[in-house]
C-alpha cells in the first residue's frame, strides 16, 4: 500500500476544544479494544473458581483470568443492598455489588482480608496486591424485568434490553494506588499493563461476565424447575453501565503528557488512512459496513438530556448524509478517504465529523491498531522545568499556545465565571460559582489558560526563567504547562475550563471515547452514564472474536 | 475518626497498612499547598517527597517538620540570594529547602560545587540535588548521601538524617560509593503523627461543604436509581 502523498496531522488548534472534545467516538485505539484484542490474541484463558452466592444474592464470587506470564482475579461480592440506599452518586455509602481485581490468584486469608474492606469502598484499605476497587448497582426496571422473564423460562424484552443497555452500573472504578492499591508504576512495566487503563477495563470486563452470571443464578434461586439462561445473542445486548461525575475532568488537565499521548495516537491514526493511496475492494466494503453500524448505533442511542438530545440529531442526521454520499462516491479513487474527509468537514457537524474519524480507522487495523504502543507515558519525563530558558522564549510559547486565552477579557465574570475545588466533605473535584460562592481561596489549579494570561501579564523583562520564578513562584505551575506544551502539541485543552458556558460533560466524554465507552448519556452539565463493553464477546466467546469487530451494534441481518 | 480519606481509611481488619506512592505524592501535595506553598511549589515538594519514599527514605517525616517550622513564614527572603554564586545564604538566614531546591533544580548548574549556609530540612533538598546532577555527594552534619544515575547509597547518623537544620550543607563531586545502598520501595510507611500533621495540613485545601455547594457542585440532575 503506497501512502504518498503524506497527509498532515490536524492542528491542536482545531482538536483541543471543548466542542469537537466532546463528540468523540470510541475507536480501534480504545483502551476496551485493546485490551480484548490482547485476550483474544494471547489466548488468555478464564475460570470462575468460586461462586458463592445464596438466593438473597448475597455472597462472594472469584473470576481468574490467566495470561501468558501472570494471573488477575476479579474478587466480587453480592450484596443484599435496601433499594433506599441505592444511589450512584459518589457521596453513596452502600452498593449493590462491590469488587477488587488482586494481582495473582487469592488464597482465603486474602479473600477474609477483602471482605473486611471491599465493600467499604473509600472507607476501606486495599493493598498492593490489589490493582483496582470498584462497585456496581443495579438497573432496578431491567434487573427485575430480565430475573423475572428468565425465571419463568422467557427471554427478556429486547427493546428494554437496548433502551437500558445493561444489568449493573459502575459508579467508580479506581486503580493507580487509590485507597492503598498498587502503584501503577509497579506494574507498568508489565507487557499487559502497560497500555492506558488496561488494568481497569479487565476489571469491568470481568464484572460484565460475574453480573450475567449473577442474573441467571438469581432466576435459577427464584424458579430452578423453569428458568433458562440467556441466549448468546441476547446475551451480548448486555454492556456494563458507568456513572461518571466530575472527578474524571481534572485528570486530563493534570496529565498533559498522556494526553497528548492519546490524541497523538488518534490523529496519526487519522493522518496514515486519510494518506493511503488506494482503498482495496475489501477495505472498501468494511468501511461501508461500519458506516451502516454507526447509524444503527447512532439512531439506537437513548438521551433525554437536551444536550445530548441536539447532539444525537446531528449524529443521526450526519449518518444519513453520509450513507447518502456513501452511495454516489467512487471510493476506489485516489486518496478516497482524504476526499471523504474534506468532504465531512463542510458537510458534517463536529459529531459526525468525529464519529468519520473512529470508522475510517476501522478498515485499517494494520495501520492503525500498533499506535495503542504510544498511547501509555511517563509525566515525569517533561516534568522537570528548563530555567535556563528565556521570559523572551517563554512568551513565545505563550503567544502559540495560548494565543486564545491571552485575547480574552479576563477582567470580565464570564470567562472566570467558575471555580475548580475539592470540598471537605467528600474529598471530591467540584465545579463552583466564583461570583456566588466563596470558593476562589480553594481554586485548583485547573485554568491553564487564565494562569497563562497572568504569566504573560507579569512576565516583564528579559531573563532566565529561573531568575523569573523566583520572584513568582504563584506562576511556576503554568511555566512548566507551557514547557511541556511546546513540546507536546496536544497536551492542553485549547478551551476555557472555567468559562460561564463551559461543559464538564465534553471533558468527561473525551476520555470516556478513548476508554472505548458508548451511549454516552449527560444527565446533568456535569455527569454522564455510558455503556461498555456492549456487544463484546464474553470471555468464552473471545477465540471466535478475534476480528476486533464488535464494538458497533451488528446489522440486523447479521445479529444471529 | 480524623477527617480526610487517607486518615479515615483504617482498614477494618488485616493490619499491616502500607500506603501506596500516589496515594503520599497526592497527601504530601495537597498538604504543602496547605501549608502555603503556590500549586507549582507544592507539586516540587510533592515530588520530593515521592522520590525520598521510592528510596525508603522518610520525605513525610520531613515535609511535615518542615511545613509546621515554614507555616505562616513569608518564603521569598527564604532563597539563595546569590544563586549564581557557589555559596548560597538567605536573606531570612534559613534556607527553604524546596525553595532552594527548585532554584539549583531550574538553574541545570553542571557544577557540583556548592556551599549551602543554615539549610532547613535538607533531607527535603536532596532529591533536587540529585535531580540536577546524576553523581554527586551531599553532605550534612552526620549524613553523607551519594548518588550515581539512579543508585544512592548513604551513611547517616540516627536523627541527623531528620535534622531540621543544617548549620553547613554541601554538594560535591561524587568520589566513591560508601555507606549502605538503597534498594526501589514501592511502599510506604507514614507513622500515625506524620499522617495526622500532613491531613491536617492537607485540609487546608478542602472548601468548607454548603448544602447547595453539595447539590449543585457535583453536578445534581436527573434521578439516578433507575
Amino acid at each position: 500500500m503506497s501512502e504518498t502523498p503524506r497527509i498532515d496531522l490536524r492542528s491542536p488548534e482545531m482538536v483541543m476544544k471543548l466542542a469537537r472534545m466532546g463528540s468523540f467516538h470510541q475507536s480501534r485505539l480504545s483502551f476496551m479494544r485493546q485490551l480484548l484484542r490482547r485476550l483474544s490474541s494471547e489466548n488468555w484463558r478464564f475460570e470462575t473458581s468460586v461462586f458463592d452466592i445464596d438466593a438473597r444474592g448475597v455472597g462472594h464470587a472469584v473470576y481468574t483470568a490467566h495470561g501468558p506470564e501472570r494471573s488477575y482475579s476479579l474478587v466480587a461480592f453480592a450484596h443484599d443492598l435496601p433499594p433506599e440506599m441505592r444511589s450512584d452518586r459518589v457521596i453513596a455509602t452502600a452498593w449493590d455489588t462491590t469488587f477488587t481485581l488482586f494481582d495473582g490468584v487469592p488464597e482465603q486469608s486474602d479473600i477474609h482480608r477483602l471482605h473486611a474492606n471491599v465493600p467499604l469502598q473509600e472507607e476501606g484499605r486495599i493493598s498492593g496486591q490489589e490493582l483496582t476497587l470498584s462497585r456496581a448497582n443495579r438497573s432496578v426496571r431491567l434487573w427485575d424485568h430480565v430475573v423475572s422473564r428468565l425465571a419463568s423460562g422467557q427471554q427478556p424484552d429486547a427493546e428494554l434490553v437496548d433502551q437500558v443497555g445493561y444489568l449493573m452500573r459502575t459508579t467508580a472504578v479506581y486503580g493507580s494506588g487509590k485507597f492503598g492499591a498498587a502503584d501503577r508504576e509497579a506494574i507498568a512495566d508489565r507487557d499487559e499493563c502497560h497500555g492506558p487503563f488496561q488494568v481497569e477495563m479487565l476489571t469491568v470486563y470481568l464484572i460484565r461476565t460475574f453480573v450475567m452470571d449473577l442474573v441467571e443464578h438469581m432466576a435459577r434461586a427464584l424458579a430452578p424447575e423453569t428458568a433458562v439462561k440467556l441466549d448468546p445473542a441476547m446475551r451480548r445486548r448486555f454492556g456494563i453501565g458507568n456513572s461518571t461525575g466530575l472527578g474524571m475532568a481534572p485528570f486530563l488537565v493534570t496529565h498533559p503528557a498522556l494526553l497528548n499521548a492519546w490524541i497523538s495516537a488518534r490523529e496519526e491514526a487519522l493522518a496514515r488512512v486519510r494518506s493511503v493511496a488506494q482503498a482495496s475492494e475489501a477495505e472498501i466494503t468494511h468501511f461501508r459496513q461500519a458506516a451502516a453500524r454507526a447509524r444503527l448505533h447512532a439512531y439506537g442511542w437513548h438521551s433525554e438530556h437536551p444536550i445530548q438530545i441536539e447532539k444525537l440529531n446531528d449524529l443521526r442526521v450526519d449518518m444519513d448524509r453520509l450513507l447518502a454520499h456513501l452511495e454516489t462516491v467512487d471510493l476506489t479513487a485516489p486518496q478516497p478517504w482524504e476526499a471523504l474527509h474534506l468532504w465531512a468537514e463542510t458537510q458534517l457537524t463536529v459529531e459526525g465529523q468525529e464519529m468519520l474519524v473512529s470508522l475510517l480507522m476501522e478498515p485499517y487495523g494494520p495501520l492503525v491498531d500498533e499506535l495503542a504502543h504510544c498511547m501509555a507515558t511517563d509525566e515525569a519525563m517533561c516534568w522537570r522545568i528548563d530555567g535556563t530558558m528565556t521570559t523572551t522564549a517563554l512568551r513565545g510559547i505563550l503567544e502559540d499556545v495560548y494565543g486564545w486565552a491571552l485575547d480574552l477579557d479576563w477582567e470580565a465574570q464570564a470567562p472566570q465565571a467558575r471555580v475548580w475545588y475539592v470540598s471537605e466533605n467528600k474529598l471530591e473535584p467540584r465545579l463552583g460559582e466564583r461570583f456566588e460562592e466563596p470558593l476562589s481561596d480553594y481554586e485548583q489549579p485547573l485554568s491553564p489558560g487564565r494562569d497563562a494570561a497572568r504569566l504573560y501579564r507579569d512576565l516583564d523583562e528579559d531573563e532566565p526563567l529561573a531568575a523569573f520564578l523566583m520572584r513568582h513562584p504563584e506562576h511556576r505551575h503554568i511555566a512548566r504547562r507551557a514547557q511541556i506544551s511546546a513540546r507536546m502539541s496536544y497536551a492542553e485543552i485549547r478551551d476555557n475550563t472555567i468559562d460561564a458556558a463551559m461543559l464538564p460533560i465534553d471533558m468527561l466524554r473525551m476520555k470516556l471515547s478513548f476508554f472505548g465507552a458508548s451511549e454516552f448519556d449527560p444527565r446533568s452539565d456535569r455527569w454522564v452514564r455510558i455503556t461498555m463493553f456492549q456487544h463484546a464477546p464474553f470471555p468464552d466467546e473471545l477465540s471466535a472474536c478475534a476480528k476486533d469487530d464488535w464494538a458497533l451494534p451488528p446489522l440486523p441481518e447479521a445479529a444471529e | 475518626m480524623r477527617q480526610g480519606r487517607l486518615g479515615a481509611s483504617t482498614p477494618a481488619r488485616g493490619g499491616g497498612v502500607t500506603w501506596s506512592l500516589g496515594e503520599v505524592e497526592a497527601l504530601a501535595r495537597k498538604a504543602a499547598r496547605g501549608g502555603g506553598l503556590t500549586w507549582g511549589m507544592a507539586d516540587e515538594a510533592a515530588k520530593a517527597v515521592l522520590w525520598l519514599v521510592s528510596f525508603g527514605l522518610p520525605g513525610p517525616d520531613a515535609l511535615a517538620g518542615y511545613l509546621q517550622d515554614f507555616d505562616e513564614v513569608d518564603r521569598s527572603s527564604s532563597l539563595p540570594t546569590d544563586p549564581l554564586s557557589d555559596t548560597w545564604r538567605a536573606a531570612s538566614g534559613q534556607l527553604c529547602p524546596i525553595a532552594t531546591g527548585t532554584v539549583l533544580s531550574d538553574l541545570q548548574r553542571s557544577d557540583v560545587s556548592l556551599t549551602l549556609h543554615s539549610l532547613s530540612w535538607p533531607l527535603l533538598f536532596l532529591p533536587f540535588a540529585a535531580w540536577s546532577t546524576n553523581t554527586a555527594r551531599l553532605e550534612w552534619q552526620g549524613v553523607t548521601f551519594q548518588w550515581f544515575d539512579a543508585s544512592l547509597c548513604v551513611s547517616a547518623e540516627n536523627q541527623a538524617l531528620l535534622s531540621n537544620h543544617a548549620r553547613l550543607a554541601s554538594l560535591s563531586p561524587n568520589t566513591q560509593d560508601t555507606g549502605k545502598h538503597f534498594k526501589r520501595a514501592w511502599r510506604a510507611d507514614l507513622s500515625e503523627a506524620t499522617l495526622q500533621d500532613l491531613t491536617h495540613f492537607a485540609a487546608r485545601t478542602y472548601a468548607p461543604e454548603t448544602d447547595a455547594s453539595k447539590l449543585s457542585g457535583a453536578g445534581a440532575g436527573l434521578k439516578d436509581e433507575d
